[in-house]
Formats: C-alpha cells, structure tokens, sequence
C-alpha cells in the first residue's frame, strides 16, 4: 500500500503539487478563523448563583440563603461538586460540572431548579454569574478625569461607557467598581422627627407611597380610545423634598424637608480602588463570552473603545491597564518566532547536510501541509490556538519522514542523469525502500501522544490540546512524506550531482573505520549506558518537582491578605502605601488596586482581600530581577517589609482568575476539614496546624480563620420589646437606616436609574450611638434603640464556605525540602491520631498534592501504555522480537539525555517535562529503526553479519545525523526561548532536544553491537531459551 | 551465551528507567525561601519584630495598672426650671391690663413692678372698704359716746354693750373689706382701682403671658420669673439602668443639638416611682447655668460616670483589647520586641481604659497601639 502510494504520487507530480497548493489554502483559511488564546482554559464549567442579602450576617447568610439554594441545585444532573462561601450580605454558590457539559445546559440546569427557591425578604433574587472563564477577563480600563468628582465618572461609567461595551458581541459582563455609586439620600433627623411627631416608618410610607405610575386601563371617546395613566413619580430632589409626610394638626402639612435633608451621596461603600499609590479611582472590567475568541473580542473592544473616546466629555479619558490583545500577541509572536526560527535553521541544517536547496524546500513545504491537518482536528476537536498548542509544535519531527526519503534518494540516484519518466521511477524505488520505516517511525510518534489524551483534570486542559493538535500535525506529516513528498521531490529536485563529500562525508569514513571497535566493545558500551542512566536518573531526582511550570503572563497581580477585621479606610491608606513601595520598582509601569466588593457583588470577597493589578516593562528591561519568580520575592519581601498588616502572594490576571474559578489552592498541601459546628472547626482546624507544624518537613502553615469579622449585634429582647411596645421590625429598621440605609424606591434621570435611601444616622458612628437612636413605640413614644435590643460587641463568623453541603475550613501547608508523598502519609498519620478514631470531622487532603497525585496516577499508566504502543509498533514491523528489542532499548538510553539535559539546566521535574519524556520515547525509536531495517534489508540480501551491521550503520549516518539536528535543532529555539509562555515549553524542548542528542549517539554508538549481537545467526533453541518472556511468535 | 548477557542489560536498562520514572513522579516540593528576613515574624505564638517594624506599625506600649473605672451609662431627658427657684406671678382680679413694664428676658429684682392692672372689682373692694371705714368710725363714736354716757348714767349697760358689738362687727367688716383690695393687689400709690404685679423673686422673666388692654381674670397667670443660674436636668432612666445611678454621682450634660458641649453637673434625686407609660424612673439633676448654657426644656444627654458603680481594677487602655478567634486578647510584652497574645476576660470599661478581669498581672506591658498591624501577623 505504501509503496503503491509512493509509486502513485512520483508518477504524477503536478497533480500533487496543485492538491498540495490547495490544501495550504485551506490550512491558510483555518487558520484566519482559529480561536486565538493565550493560554489553555483550565477552569471548570461552572455556574456560580449570586444573591445578595445586605444587612445579613455571614451565618445568617448562610442559613436563610445559601441553604435553600444549595438544597434547591444539589444533584444536579452532570455535577459533580457544590460548593459555597456565605459572607456578610452576600451568598455565592458554584455548582461544578462534569468537563465537557455544555455551560448553558448547565445553567439551565441551574435556573430551573432554582425557581422554587424560597428566599427571605431583604435578600436579593439570585443570580447567575456571568458566563465566563478564567481567562474571561479580557480587558481593563480606568476612567479618569481632572474636572470631575468621582462620582460623576462612575456615573459615567455606568449608564455610558459600560453599557455601550456590552452591545460588543462577546462581551458579557463590564464590571464596575470604585469612585462613588450615586444615591438619593433622605437624611432624616431624629430631632426633626420626633419634634414633627413623625416616625421613621412613616416617613419611609410616605417616601415609597409618593414614588410611583399606574394605569388606568382606558376611556373610549367616539372612535378613539384613550389610555389613563396616573404619572407620580418623583424625579428630583426638589419633588422629594416636598412630598408629603403626613397632615398637620392645624391644616397643614408636614414635608419631608421638614424632617430631613435630602442630598445626592454616595452607596456605603463595600470596596476601593486604587491606583499608584496616589489616589482612589475609578475602574472597569470587561469579560468575555465563554468559548468566545479573544483575539477578535478585544479587537472589537478596541474599536468601540475608540467610538466612545468621541463622545465622552471633555476632560475625560479612558486608560486601558490591561489588554488581552498584547498577551494574545505575546504568545503569538513566540509560536511565531518559535516556528519561523524553526523552520529556518530546519532549512538551514538540510540545505548543508544533504547540499541541495531545493531538496531542502521539498521537505519544508511539509510543515504547512503537517499544519493544515493540525488546523483542521484543532476547529473539529475545539481546541484553541495557544501557547500549549500551536506553541508546542516541534517542525523537527514534523520533516523526519521525508529528509529520511530525501535521503534515500540522494543516495540512489547521486550523480545519474536521468529522463523525467526515468526520474520518477528511481525516485519513487528509492523512497518506497525506505517508505516503511518511515511511516513505522512516525506512527510511533503518533501513537505515543495518544495516550496523553487521557490526563484528567487542570493537567488534562493544559495538555491534552498539545496532544491533540502535535497528534494531528504528525499525521499530516506522515500523509505528507508518502503521499506528497514523493511527487513534490519529483517536480522539485533534478538528481543531486553527488552524494558525497563535506564534512558528512569524512564523518562517515571515520565512523565506518571505527565501527568494528564499536561493535566489539558492546558490552562495555551497554553497561557504561546503564551506569549513565542510573547517574542521571539520581541527579535528576534531586532536582525537585513541581506540578507545572508558571506562565509568565506579562502582567502581575499582587494579592493582599490583612485580617478580616480590617476596615475600608484603613485598607485604603495600606492599599496606597503598598503601590508606593511597588512604584519604586523600575519594573512597575502602573498599579491598581482593588479592595473588597462592588457595590453590586460579584466576587465574595471581604475588605481583607486586596488583588493589585500590576503592569510590568517588558522583562527584557528589568534590573531587579531576572525573572519573574525572582521579581515576585522582590515584591514580596520588600512589601511586607515596609507595609505593616498586609500579606502578600504574587499571581498574574489569568492565573488568579482561574485559581479563584477552580478554587484551587496553590499550597503543596491543603488539608480541608469538614464539621458542621462552626466553634468545633475552629477548634480542629487550629489542632490539625499545630500536629503538621511538628511533622518534619513543614515549611509554613496557614490556617485559615474562619472567625474575625468584628461586629455589634443587636438582638431583640422580646420581653421589652413587649414591655415598650415596640415592633422588631421599627426597631431593626433603624438599624438599617442607621448606615446602609433603608430603600424608599428609586430615581429616574432618563434611562438612569438611582437608588433612593432613607437614613437616619446616629450622631456619631460608635456603638454607643447605635444605642441611642430612637425607636417609635406603638404608643407613639419613643425609646433608646438600647433599651429594647441587646448590643454586643464581639468577633464573629467572617465567612462560612461549604463544600458538598458540609462546612469546610482549610489548612494549608508548604514544604521545606521533603518529598509530598512521605510528609503526607506521616502527616495523615499524626493526624488520624490527633482526631482520633470515629471523630465525626472530615478530612480530605487536597492541594498540588492532590493534581500531583492524579497525574501521577495517570503517569503510572500512561507510561506503560507507550512503552506497550512503542513495543508493539517495532514488533509490527520487524515481524520479530530481537530487532525490536534492539531498537526498544534506545528508548532508556535517550531518556538518559533527556534527564542529563534537565539536570544540566537545573529544572525540577515537571508535567512538560513528562510529556517531553513521553515525546522523546517516540522520537528516539525512529533513528533506531532506520539504522536497525537498513542492517536487515543489508541481511536479507545476505550480506555476512559483520558487514551488515557495519556498512548498513555507516550508510545510514547521513540521514541519522540529519534527522536528529533537524528535530534537536528545530526544538533548540524553544529551548531557548524566553518569550511568553517559554516556561512551559523550555522544559519540554530541553528534555527533546538533550535526548535526541544523546538517543542518536546511542543509535549510533551503541546499536550497532547490540544488534550485532541480537542479531547474530543461532541455534533457533538457544534463542529461545535466551529470553522466552520474549516469545511472541 | 553473550546474547543473553545483553538482553539482560537491556532488560536492566528498562527497569532503571522505569524506577527512576516512578522515583521522579514521587515529586518532591521546592524549597521555599527562609522567612528570617522578615522584619516580624510569629514565634512559638509571639509575634516578634524589629524595631523598624515596631515603628512602621506604630507601637506604644502601656502598663496594667489597678486604678478606678467608672462605667459610663448615656441617658437622655429634657431641662426643666428649679422649682424652688421659679416663682409665677398671677392676675389676682379680674379687669383690664393697664401697662406691661416686664418682658421676657428682662432681669428684675424682688419686689419690682412687672405690670398693672386696672380692675373694676379692685375699684369696688377699694370703695367697700372705704365705706367700711366710715361706717367703722361712726360705730367707733357712738360706742365712745355711749360709754361717757354711761359714766354719768345717762343710758344703760345694755345700750354700751350694743354699741361695743356694734364697732366689733365694723372693725371686722373693715378688714376685711381692706384685705379683699390688699389681696387684689391694691397698690394704693398708683390709685384707685389699680394693681400691679411685683416679682416674687430676683431672676428672670421666663413667661409673659399679658399684652396692654387685655382682659384677665383672676386666675391668669401673667408671669413667670426664674432663677436661670439653676435649672434641673430631668432624665429618664429606664429599669435596667436604674441601679447604676445613685444620689451624689457626677455627670455630664450635653445638648442633643450640640454633643461638643459639656455641662457638669450631680444627681439630686432618683425618683422611686417607675412611670407606667414611659416604664422610666425620673433621675433629677442639678445644674449650675450661670454661663447660661442650657435652657429650659432643651433636649439634653447625659453621661453618669463614677459614682457608686464605680470599681477598683486591673485596666489596660481601651484601644488595647482585641478580638482574635471570637475571644478578647491583648498583647503582652515580653521584652521591647516581643508581644505575646494573650486571651483575657474584659470586664466594664469607662471609653478610655477597660478592666481586665483575668489574664494579666499588674505591671504587665501591654501594646496599646499598632494593635492591628500585630493582629495581622497572627493571621500570616
């Protein structure tokens, strides 16, 4: 079939090449219209149900809101997780699908079960979050101005900027925080009250009571009907102020700007914004669809971007921090300059070693060919363009086959001239020879990346696409090299003039000479290979593990962790001082920092939470550090060096968001603890740190607290209440009015829309005051708000997250030079003992060990599976165990250099470099099987052993040594590489390009006298009693 | 038999490979980098940190000293005049006002004239009374006569003792005709039929309540006069605090329209009686207003201190308790740079210094500021 193939395609050069030519055509097309990300998305699908509750507290939250709405999405169909964090005022529950449900299945899912959900009054309707992903957010804006107060530009922001962003197709969401959320506050007296002998309730009536339309149905006159409305709404301070509160006793009537004053103010405020350290501001987050393609999305932004400059008021200006685009075109032009690097010195290495341009450009013109079948899995398989995908693509591998049958070629038919009908079929004799092995070889490579299919999980996304996508690739090179090349080489390349001479040349005479040596030293050889190998393997070993390598995203993220006490002033003044301190890195062109919420929710974070959005120069331009690990300790050490209270962990944009989506820890170890008493888990969750705080090994452990939300509670004391007549909802409204404020209606300014809040704020904001505020009693007299409630000023629950309907706190811990496996199972351990047996806490070890642990699971069999797949190709094509086993034995030795190259570099074990590993099995066996079904076409023509090994080894060196540079070569500028997302793919190319490097001497070197010796005619029973594990036949 | 030899150490090379695969996925974590750079760390639960860390976060220390707290208690009520220095001033007759010489706010002494009134009524006890002088004199002489007649015999015993009962019934009918002007008002300078309303009191004209021309009666009240140097702060205490405030104790009184102001003054009285409708016992306070402060019927606050209620203590400054896992801490200093936490029990506090009931010793150093910034590190 091959050959048949090989003879098809040589015969009729023209129609190849214009199939060829269409096909890139279309690899071009699919190209243009691939989604383009940076990175893979490695979050979950996910619906994540907001509500928002204010006034409640964080149990309280959790047991009026997020029970009924876990109870109501629980068991769902295809979910496999629930989670929920409750904190004060806001509920925020994620259901976690099965990979690959379809989101908006999933939340439909989730709204339908949802619509029975009963929730208490004050608490919001829930709602679902935006549908997006960890790499949704996509672009971010700050809105500036010097002549206007930042709440006119949140204004702004809010009803002209944001709502124009969110017709862009693929924008789903334009979060808005900072600057000051407007508001129509009624700012009552209790003075003026109770002098007026008006109640806060009565003025909130009266307040709602003036506020509203209605219809009338309608009148008919004649012919025509005529509709009734009734028009009463109020629509500026002036109307307020003069509505009605209730009639005066001697025939007047008291308004409400006899009670109160009514001003425009701003929401109380759940968070801040920052920026460089200089003041507050004003800040836009643009989120993109899920499955949208960025590239496109912020290309669209830009533009509407440039439309609304137009119309914005004078002195306003927009500055974009963060854009997608300049990451996407980051990790773009490092794909790009990977691939045009590559395919250069691919170009470059052929045109010197096999001396014919020409030649050289047949076998380039493979690469987009390869490309297009990768193109077109990618769209069927929905992968995107990433660094993972495109990025890892190694055009080395992709020319194997056909710079093999080049040089096959060359070697045939050097120096004849020849006919064209005459080329053809000496061409086509020539490749079909080696037609075999070639195909052999890079099924091989096909196949081994198969099984990488099956990683699961975070490892799963970020790897399978790569599979996938060099998966494709290969084979379009294999199609390539029998079906095209053939034809391509005919049309291209006249017969080389001579097969000989250069440096190659010598090189084959000196390795000819010194081959016999070679074979009769095979055991030494053998021996010294395997004592290489268990050096390496030790060295390597020491070099640590980490589950994946950091993408450097260009920008940074500064997150800061204060006790959950902290207020928002307080915050604020830190916030400003940590982007000082940050400032005074030349590294750091720009900061923005967020502290706690938006007025409306959408992440459940606290005032203890911070996330700084650092833009960073260029890395080529940093001083401080070399690289981004380095400049993170810089950051880190120097911040929490000069601010006090604030903790510090450095993230990026994508990384944050998706540790945030998966909730990921990125701690070595995260010991999650299940109980349902609040006070117990506390009380475990600091035993469990105090037991792996003594077990060797630990680094730093971090409790997490759930407690430390300072707060005044007021509770009802029934027995005054009743004893002074006083509702608890007069009493506790004056709770509300007192801060938050009570909510009266709202206030149109066109399409604008405004709150409008009655307050009622006590003299001074202390707890004392709380207490004196009055309540109206049903006698109409009034009492101190202390006499009927209980304050109490304490520390409460900050936060309460729950994970599988169960109340969860977690610990985590780092380690300080120990292995995770030994540390966890001592640590387990400790403490089971500490619990001790039939404690009613859950524990569940989780953390990096956990991804750790599941792709070394997968690993344990993934591993084997492409030995097996390696094992079973050679036998398939050899048709016989021993070549088989010769060739199989390079698969170690190559490892050998792959390990040494990791060592040498200094890089820890990692999952690029697993799929490096895996990679290089299949790429080491294809020198072997050229070199191993050269010696037995020699033997089948019945050539004497000795010679065989030697002629055929030394024949075969030209496209051996081309093969290998060109795939070591190719992968060498990745290698190399220190453009964005070069982390990833360093590993991987180093261990590829270390262990071509040495799996090609082994071929060479060592090869030779294993075959020689595997090979060697014998007694068929000797054989046989030799290794009969190894009896197929 | 060579043969053999190698597959076995191909087979030998595929094991080492193998176990060293399994040997790398075992993983292993990176170190991480020591954190005795840090300016502060957390040492056996201590926070421990440098002096450039003690200043940054602004740490003061203070001592646990014994010393009195005095639990405050706010309470609110309204002023009102000291009754034993306000006096009312009454129309005592009907009739018409004649001139008004008083108005609110003026100043007077006792004694001074704050309006008259003419009245008709006065006119006619005055008239009355007159008569009944005349008649009282006539009596007077036919009783004087009859006893120079008597004397010489001329009439009998009976006709003397006639005219002696005669003058007693005018005597009597005299006075009393004299007091009904006198009690009217009758201020015989001014004229007839005229009354004046004087100032019972020195101080000040509070209320008037009389324009010139008006009609009165005699139960109308004209004026009154206080004395504003002294004015009763009427609070209303509700059960529950009732046992916290007791005669004697020192309070200070500020307006409800302005809460920067503050008046001292001491309970005078705690009222035994629990109203029914306001469920409130009424605490009266005196208070000197000779700077004239205050008015009367003003919306007042007042903070109790001291007092009884007051107790002996260990105490820390207020600023210095904290909260860490729902139980109060303070941080102890063990040396300058080493601040152990510490749960302790809080007892009542005065807003400025707590009592601390358990958990320290007196003469302990306690942070009493940067609080917080060492809070954080226990929460690293």
């Amino acid at each position: 079939m091959l050959t048949w193939l090989v003879r098809w395609s040589t015969s009729r050069p023209w129609l190849v090449l214009s199939l060829q030519a269409v096909l890139i055509a279309v690899g071009g097309a699919l190209m243009v219209t691939l989604p383009i990300d940076a990175l893979p998305d490695v979050s979950t699908i996910q619906v994540s149900v907001l509500t928002r509750a204010p006034g409640l507290s964080a149990v309280e939250v959790e047991r009026s809101v997020t029970f009924p709405i876990e109870a109501a999405l629980n068991g769902s169909p295809r979910s496999v997780e629930l989670r929920s964090v409750s904190r004060g005022g806001l509920s925020a529950v994620t259901l976690v699908f099965r990979d690959g449900t379809d989101v908006w299945f999933a939340r439909q899912v989730a709204l339908e079960r949802l619509r029975g959900v009963e929730l208490p009054e004050g608490a919001g309707v829930p709602e679902l979050a935006p549908v997006s992903s960890g790499l949704g957010e996509i672009l971010q804006f700050v809105v500036r101005s010097d002549q206007h107060t930042p709440m006119q530009l949140r204004t702004l922001l809010d009803w002209t900027i944001a709502p124009k962003l969110r017709e862009v197709a693929g924008v789903v969401e334009v979060n808005a925080m900072g600057g000051d959320l407007k508001q129509l506050q009624v700012v009552a007296s209790h003075e003026k009250l109770r002098a007026n002998d008006v109640t806060l309730g009565t003025l909130a009536d009266a307040l709602r009571d003036a506020n509203l339309s209605v219809g009338g149905g309608y009148i008919e006159r004649g012919d025509e009907a005529f509709t009734v409305r009734g028009q009463g709404l109020l629509a500026s301070r002036g109307e307020v102020e003069h509505v009605v509160v209730r009639a005066d006793t001697s025939g007047g009537a008291v308004l409400v700007k006899h009670v109160a004053e009514v001003e425009v103010g701003s929401a109380l405020r759940q968070g801040v914004v920052t920026r460089d350290g200089k003041g507050e501001a004003v800040t836009g987050v643009v989120m993109m669809l899920l499955g949208e393609n960025s590239r496109d999305v912020v290309n669209r932004v830009g533009a509407r971007f440039e439309e609304i400059r137009g119309t914005l008021p004078p002195g306003v200006k927009i500055d974009v921090l963060y854009d997608r685009k300049d990451l996407v075109g980051r990790t773009l032009a490092t794909v790009g300059r990977n691939l045009a690097e590559g395919v250069l010195v691919v170009t470059i290495v052929l045109a010197v070693f096999l001396g014919t341009l020409r030649g050289a450009l047949a076998v380039v013109i493979g690469v987009p060919v390869s490309m297009t079948f990768a193109l077109a899995v990618m769209h069927l398989a929905g992968v995107t363009g990433d660094l993972m995908s495109l990025g890892a693509i190694d055009f080395g591998f992709l020319v194997d086959g056909p710079v093999v049958m080049l040089e096959a070629v060359g070697a045939a038919c050097a120096g004849r001239a020849m006919r064209p009908k005459e080329k053809s079929a000496a061409y086509g004799e020539a490749m079909a020879s080696v037609g075999r092995p070639v195909a052999f070889a890079i099924a091989i490579i096909v196949l081994v990346y198969v099984p990488l299919l099956t990683l699961e999980g975070v490892e799963g996304k970020m790897f399978r696409p790569m599979a996938i996508t060099m998966a494709a690739a290969l084979f379009g090179a294999l199609v390539y090299a029998v079906a095209f090349f053939p034809g391509v080489l005919v049309a291209l390349m006249p017969p080389p003039k001579a097969h000989t001479g250069g440096l190659l040349s010598r090189l084959e005479h000196a390795y000819a000479a010194r081959l016999p040596w070679l074979v009769s030293r095979s055991a030494a050889l053998v021996v010294g290979s395997v004592a290489l190998l268990i050096a390496a393997s030790v060295a390597f070993a020491r070099q640590g593990a980490e589950f994946v390598p950091r993408i450097f995203e260009g920008d940074a993220v500064v997150t800061v962790r204060r006790a959950p006490s902290i207020g928002l002033t307080r915050a604020r003044e830190l916030d400003l001082e940590v982007e000082r301190v940050l400032a005074e890195l030349p590294e750091v062109k720009s900061s923005l920092g967020m502290t706690g919420r938006a007025e409306v929710a959408v992440d459940p974070v606290g005032n203890d939470n911070t996330d700084i959005f650092v833009h960073l120069a260029h890395p080529s331009t940093w001083t401080t550090a070399r690289d981004f690990d380095a400049l993170s300790e810089v950051i880190k050490t120097r911040v929490e060096g000069r601010v006090v209270g604030t903790f510090v962990s450095v993230s990026q944009p994508i990384e944050d968001r998706t540790n945030e989506l998966i909730s990921g820890s990125r701690a070595d170890v995260s010991i999650n603890l299940f109980a349902d008493d609040l006070n117990e888990l506390v009380k475990v969750s600091s035993r469990v740190g105090a037991v792996v705080r003594r077990v060797p090994g630990t680094g730093d452990v971090r409790v997490e607290r759930l407690l430390g939300q300072p707060e005044i509670t007021a509770t009802a004391n029934r027995a005054r209440m009743a004893r002074h007549g006083v509702r608890v909802r007069d009493a506790f409204d004056v709770l509300v009015a007192s801060r938050e404020g009570l909510h009266v209606g709202s206030i149109y300014e066109g399409e604008r829309r405004f709150d409008m809040r009655l307050l009622g704020p006590p003299v001074e904001a202390t707890p004392d005051a709380l207490g004196n505020l009055f309540v109206e009693t049903t006698t109409g007299r009034p009492v101190p708000l202390s006499e009927v409630v209980d304050l109490k000023e304490g520390d409460g629950v900050g936060v309460v997250r729950r994970q599988m309907r169960k109340r969860t706190a977690r610990v985590d811990v780092n380690l300080r030079g120990r292995d995770l496996v030994s540390w966890v199972a001592e640590a387990q351990r400790e403490v089971d003992k500490e619990l001790g047996p039939g404690s009613p806490i859950g524990v569940e070890w989780g953390g990096q060990f956990e991804n750790f642990e599941r792709a070394r699971r997968r690993l344990s069999l993934i591993v084997p599976a492409v030995l097996v797949v390696i094992g079973g190709m050679l036998f398939m094509m050899f048709g016989r165990v021993r070549p088989a086993v010769a060739v199989f034995a390079i698969v170690p030795f190559s490892l050998t250099g792959g390990l040494l190259g990791m060592v040498i570099r200094g890089y820890p074990f990692s999952l690029p470099a697993a799929v490096g590993f895996i990679a290089l099995g299949g790429v080491a066996v294809l020198n072997g099987l050229v070199v191993t079904s050269e010696v037995l076409g020699r033997l089948s023509r019945g050539e004497p052993l000795e010679r065989a090994v030697v002629d055929g080894c030394a024949h075969v060196l030209r496209p051996v040594l081309t093969t290998a540079a060109v795939a070591a070569l190719g992968f060498a500028p990745m290698a190399l590489s220190q453009g964005a997302g070069a982390e990833v793919q360093r590993p991987l190319a180093t261990v590829v390009v270390f262990g071509i490097v040495f799996g090609t001497a082994t071929a060479l070197l060592v090869l030779p006298g294993v075959l020689a010796r595997l090979l060697r005619p014998a007694p068929a029973a000797d054989a046989d009693e030799t290794d009969p594990q190894e009896e197929p036949t | 038999m060579k043969r053999r030899w190698v597959v076995a150490a191909v087979l030998a090379g595929g094991v080492t490979a193998a176990v060293g695969a399994g040997v790398l996925l075992r993983g292993r974590a990176q170190a991480a980098p020591p954190a005795a750079t840090l300016p502060v760390r957390v040492e056996g639960g201590a926070v421990v940190m440098s002096t450039g860390f003690r200043e940054r976060a602004g740490v003061r220390s203070a001592v646990v000293e014994r010393a009195r707290v005095e639990p405050t208690i706010r309470l609110v009520g309204a002023t009102t005049f000291d009754p034993e220095n306000v006096s009312a001033v009454g129309s005592r007759v009907r009739g018409f006002v004649r001139k008004v010489f008083k108005v609110e706010g003026d100043w007077v002494e006792k004694g001074d004239i704050l309006a008259e009134i003419e009245s008709a009524e006065l006119g006619a006890a005055q008239s009355e009374a007159r008569v009944m002088r005349a008649h009282r004199k006539a009596a007077e002489l036919n009783a004087h006569r009859e006893h120079e007649l008597a004397k010489k015999g001329l009439t009998t015993a009976r006709e003397v003792e006639l005219a002696e009962a005669a003058l007693e019934e005018r005597t009597a009918q005299e006075s009393e005709a004299q007091l009904r002007a006198r009690t009217y008002g009758a201020d015989r300078a001014r004229g007839h039929g005229i009354v004046t309303l004087k100032a019972p009191m020195r101080g000040t004209v509070v209320e008037r309540h009389l324009a010139a021309g008006q009609a009165v009666q005699d139960s109308h009240l004209a004026f009154r006069v206080a004395d504003l140097d002294h004015l009763w702060v009427e609070l209303e205490v509700f059960e529950r605090e009732l046992p916290l405030v007791h005669e004697g104790d020192q309070l200070v009184v500020s307006p409800l329209s302005a809460p920067g102001l503050t008046i001292p003054g001491r309970v005078a009285y705690v009222g035994g009686v629990v109203d029914a409708t306001k469920k409130s016992a009424e605490v009266r306070v005196e208070i000197d207003n000779r700077a004239r402060k205050l008015r009367s019927g003003q919306s007042v606050s007042a903070v109790v201190s001291g007092g009884k209620a007051a107790i002996e203590a260990l105490t820390v400054p207020k600023g210095a308790v904290t909260y860490v896992d729902g139980q109060a801490v303070v941080f102890v200093l063990e040396d300058d740079l080493r601040a152990q936490p510490r749960q302790v029990t809080v007892g009542v506090g005065d807003g400025v210094k707590v009592a601390v009931t358990e958990g320290l010793k007196e003469g302990e150093r306690v942070v009493s500021e940067g609080v917080f910034a060492l809070k954080s590190e226990l929460y690293r």
